[in-house]
């Protein structure tokens, strides 16, 4: 691939991407979240059109409009999440819109289990091609999807995080796999945030940075700490609104907290302090969120609220214990994009604007002008629906409504995703503002800069647990994506 | 924003002076008038006996007791959406509601039944159990995330079951046939009228009126909406949605059964039989007021017009001597029109969003 450049909209996320692998190798495509890596395999396989740049396969240029032409011409794409359908056996998984047929009517199902056998038995995999793929672990089906790339004859192989959702000894497992295909001369574009992996499975590592290639470089001889400097090195730009204060009483306190995604996790948080929870997608920072605000159950361990124990069953009982959350998905979960923005601030506290059970309507508009008018929503009007405002507006006025709600505990889940430079200042204003006034924020953020530059104390997350936990002293870009990717940080590591 | 925590709300709503109240009529709603009143002059012209006053008590019980029942839907419409809110057990309820009220008269069958109740006691028990049945539809579509077609499939047929055990009951025999009786509050109920308006069109425009305000001026008529549009988004705010589920379809069952007493005393008879089928008209009534299936949008105004369409074109083909099978075909036709234009609707709304997004 030469030259690669995508745009969204006038956004441009990558920049002149080259990017080669040779027969018979792996190769690491490293980087933070949202540096341009799904991005990119999705222009080599044919789901996103490029801009601009090329894709040379063995020596021809090729365009791919459709995946299925990605597919006939030897590429095989292994995305993070399975897309295997789990009530169809492996068989047909494995032969999915190419069942053989005895005639143009019927299916040859004889042939069909013969031949997905044979694939299976040069993976070394047992398993009855007749069974049902949703009867399988993960593992099994990871195999089953590399199973339907070879039967596709693929000559190149993209795996997204194949290894995000395995155990040790299936990696071993994937990992041997992995070195019999790069034998037989297939090509492996490699997608992992374990720098310890790369270093095992890869020949060479490309590193990605805000859609621009940063380096390549010998996987077997660059280490890891290397390889986390090359991925986030960048410079400081942003001024962040970052006021000094003192940090106040406890307020919320977690205990050996678990849920479905969370494991064991204990934190403290306090009042005027803004706790950043860093970590990558996946490693339970959200779901961390969603248990602590009663929106997913919680399985073992306490939540303290101002010292008292509380039940959180509910978002409601969360609600009523002051605690507050802008939820990662604004669209579905944040604001009811269809009622105006009058209607979303009071969301969370109708009981704020009604008497003996009546709404007071008028009550409830002037609140909300006041808030729009705070938090400068352009275009300031209450009865504009929320959905029709851009999404940085759309953000305050989520966070107007918990504003209006009053939280002592205000959970942001990215705050400013999706959000233009204006807001997210405006934003960053606010949330200062707010615990500068008593209120305990806990910022969730994959951005680095943003959680560096904001937060008083930071968490990591990887796998479910807390990995490190960094005082405002410690904090550095690299730090942080050491314990993220499950490494402990060197001291050497730390900023400059 | 220094004082922005400080202020308190008290102090907003003293500031509070309401202003227009303006009565939100869409296009959609218009769109039904322009069509009753046409279709009126239409049908005038055809059957000079359409505007006479039998004729429009005839169109106003009918849509008073469709919309009765038709406010439940609403509701559930509403409110549900999201889910797949549908109630279908509304025909069903109606018939056992009647049922269980000239039932338990005593009065109303010559047989041995030993059960005497006074008929306001009467009317309690049949309220109270089709409400609590409504009420087991919405445990069950909350507490076991269970599709409301399923469930509600499924009470319509035990609710018409109970009926023929009510009525085998009340008469001492099984029975499939109706039973006339009589009874001066079920006359009242289903044949009675304040001077020139019908009983019933009272009791239709007090509960769309209390309705109405409930859904717009009161935090549960609010939470409605936003759990119709999104059942996550409402659990993020803190609505209890299991609650606002079970009392939303126990609303739909009660006044399915309420509606069901009147249909009692208008024909005078309770029949195991009685309203069979009726649960399509229902939906009629709320789809075609603009009520959007997809949940999250609507308003009882639209049902109101909605169920007096329905009651102009039922009385309007009758006068006109169309067999019933072709009304069929007429109101089908023109349920499936009222969905495609909702979706119409819809899909310009979208369009907009996404455009000044």
């Amino acid at each position: 691939m030469q030259g690669i450049t995508k745009s969204f909209g006038h956004i441009q996320v990558l920049h002149g991407v080259d990017l080669s692998v040779a027969r018979g190798e792996v190769l690491g495509l490293l980087g933070e979240n949202g540096a341009g890596k799904s991005t990119l395999l999705n222009i080599l396989n044919g789901v996103l059109p490029r801009d601009d740049g090329e894709i040379v396969i063995d020596g021809e240029p090729v365009t791919f409009d459709t995946p299925k032409e990605a597919q006939n011409a030897g590429l095989a794409f292994i995305h993070q999440e399975l897309s295997l359908l789990p009530y169809l056996s492996v068989a047909e998984n494995i032969f999915l819109n190419r069942l053989p047929r005895k005639n143009p009517w019927l299916v040859d199902w004889a042939t069909c289990n013969r031949q997905a056998a044979d694939i299976l038995e040069r993976l070394a995999v047992k398993i009855d091609p007749r069974t049902l793929v949703g009867r399988l672990g993960t593992a099994e089906q990871e195999l089953i999807e590399i199973a339907k790339a070879l039967s596709m004859n693929a000559r190149i192989l993209a795996m997204d995080e194949p290894t995000a959702s395995l155990t040790e000894a299936e990696i071993e497992r994937l990992f041997a796999l992995m070195g019999s295909l790069k034998a037989d001369g297939v090509s492996i574009i490699y997608v992992s945030h374990r720098l310890h992996e790369v270093a095992e499975i890869c020949d060479r590592a490309t590193i990605l940075r805000d859609g621009k290639i940063v380096d390549t470089v010998d996987a077997k001889t660059t280490n890891s700490h290397t390889l986390a400097t090359m991925m986030v090195g960048r410079e400081l730009s942003e001024i962040f609104p970052k006021t000094q204060r003192e940090r106040g009483p406890e307020t919320l306190r977690v205990s050996n907290l678990s849920t479905a995604k969370v494991k064991d996790v204990s934190l403290t948080a306090h009042r005027g302090e803004i706790l950043g929870i860093a970590g990558l997608v996946g490693s339970g920072r959200t779901e961390l969120a969603r248990a602590i605000f009663g929106a997913d159950p919680i399985t073992a361990g306490e939540v303290l609220v101002d010292g008292e124990q509380v039940t959180l069953d509910s978002p409601g009982s969360a609600i009523r214990h002051g605690i507050g959350l802008v939820p990662e998905d604004r669209k579905l979960q944040g604001a009811v994009l269809s009622m105006s923005n009058a209607h979303n601030v009071t969301l969370a506290s109708l009981s704020k604007v009604s008497r003996w059970g009546q709404l007071n309507r008028g009550g409830e508009r002037q609140a909300a002008k006041r808030l729009v008018k705070d938090l400068q929503v352009s275009p300031a009007n209450i009865e504009q629906e929320t959905g029709r405002l851009s999404g940085g507006n759309q953000q305050k006025v989520v966070l107007a409504k918990w504003l209006f709600s009053q939280s002592k505990i205000l959970i942001v889940d990215e705050p400013t995703r999706g959000v233009d430079v204006g807001a997210r200042a405006a934003i960053h204003g606010l949330l200062d503002d707010l615990a500068g006034q008593g209120t305990t924020i806990i910022m969730i953020s994959s951005d680095l800069p943003e959680v560096i530059g904001m937060s008083d104390r930071i968490v990591v997350m990887h796998e479910g647990r807390i990995a490190g936990e960094l005082a405002r002293a410690e904090f550095s870009e690299e730090a942080i994506v050491m314990y993220a990717s499950g490494l402990e940080p060197t001291k050497e590591g730390s900023k400059a | 924003m220094p004082s922005l925590l400080a202020q308190t709300p008290k102090r907003e709503r003293e500031a509070a002076a309401p202003k227009t109240r303006r009565i939100p009529v869409q296009g959609q709603q218009l769109a039904l008038v322009v069509l009753i009143v046409v279709l009126a002059v239409g049908f005038s012209t055809q059957a000079p006996g359409f505007l006479s006053p039998d004729s429009l008590e005839n169109v106003l019980r009918s849509a008073s007791m469709f919309g009765i029942v038709g406010l439940g839907m609403t509701i559930v419409i509403i409110g549900c959406g999201s889910l797949g809110g549908i109630d279908l057990s509304v025909g069903s309820m109606m018939a056992l509601g009647g049922a269980i009220g000239a039932g338990l008269l005593g009065t109303a069958f010559t047989a041995a039944n030993p059960v005497k109740l006074p008929v306001f006691l009467a009317l309690a028990v049949a309220l109270a159990v089709t409400g609590a049945l409504g009420a087991c539809n919405g445990l069950l579509v909350s507490w076991l995330k269970l599709a409301p077609f399923a469930v509600t499939l499924g009470m319509l047929s035990v609710a018409r079951g109970l009926t023929y055990l009510v009525v085998a009951f009340a008469v001492g025999q099984s029975a499939t046939a109706g039973v006339t009786f009589s009874n001066p509050v079920f006359d009242w109920l289903g044949l009675g009228a304040f001077g020139p308006i019908p009983t019933v069109a009272v009791v239709f425009v007090v509960l769309a009126v209390l309705l109405a305000f409930v859904l717009r001026s009161t935090p549960f008529g609010r939470s409605l909406f936003v759990l119709g549009g999104n059942a996550e988004n409402a659990r993020l705010a803190g609505i209890n949605v299991r609650r606002t589920i079970v009392i939303v379809f126990a609303i739909s069952g009660l006044l399915a059964g309420l509606g069901g007493l009147i249909l009692t005393g208008r024909l005078s008879s309770a029949s195991p039989l009685a309203a069979t089928g009726y649960e399509l008209d229902v939906i009629m009534v709320a789809v075609i007021g603009g009520n959007s299936l997809s949940g999250g949008r609507g308003s009882i105004l639209g049902t109101v017009l909605g169920a007096v369409l329905i009651s102009e074109i039922d009385t309007g083909l009758d006068l006109l001597n169309v067999p019933s099978f072709d009304q069929y075909l007429v109101k089908g036709t023109i349920l499936v029109v009222a969905v495609v234009m909702d979706k119409v609707y819809q899909a310009r709304t979208n369009r907009n969003l996404v455009r000044t997004a």
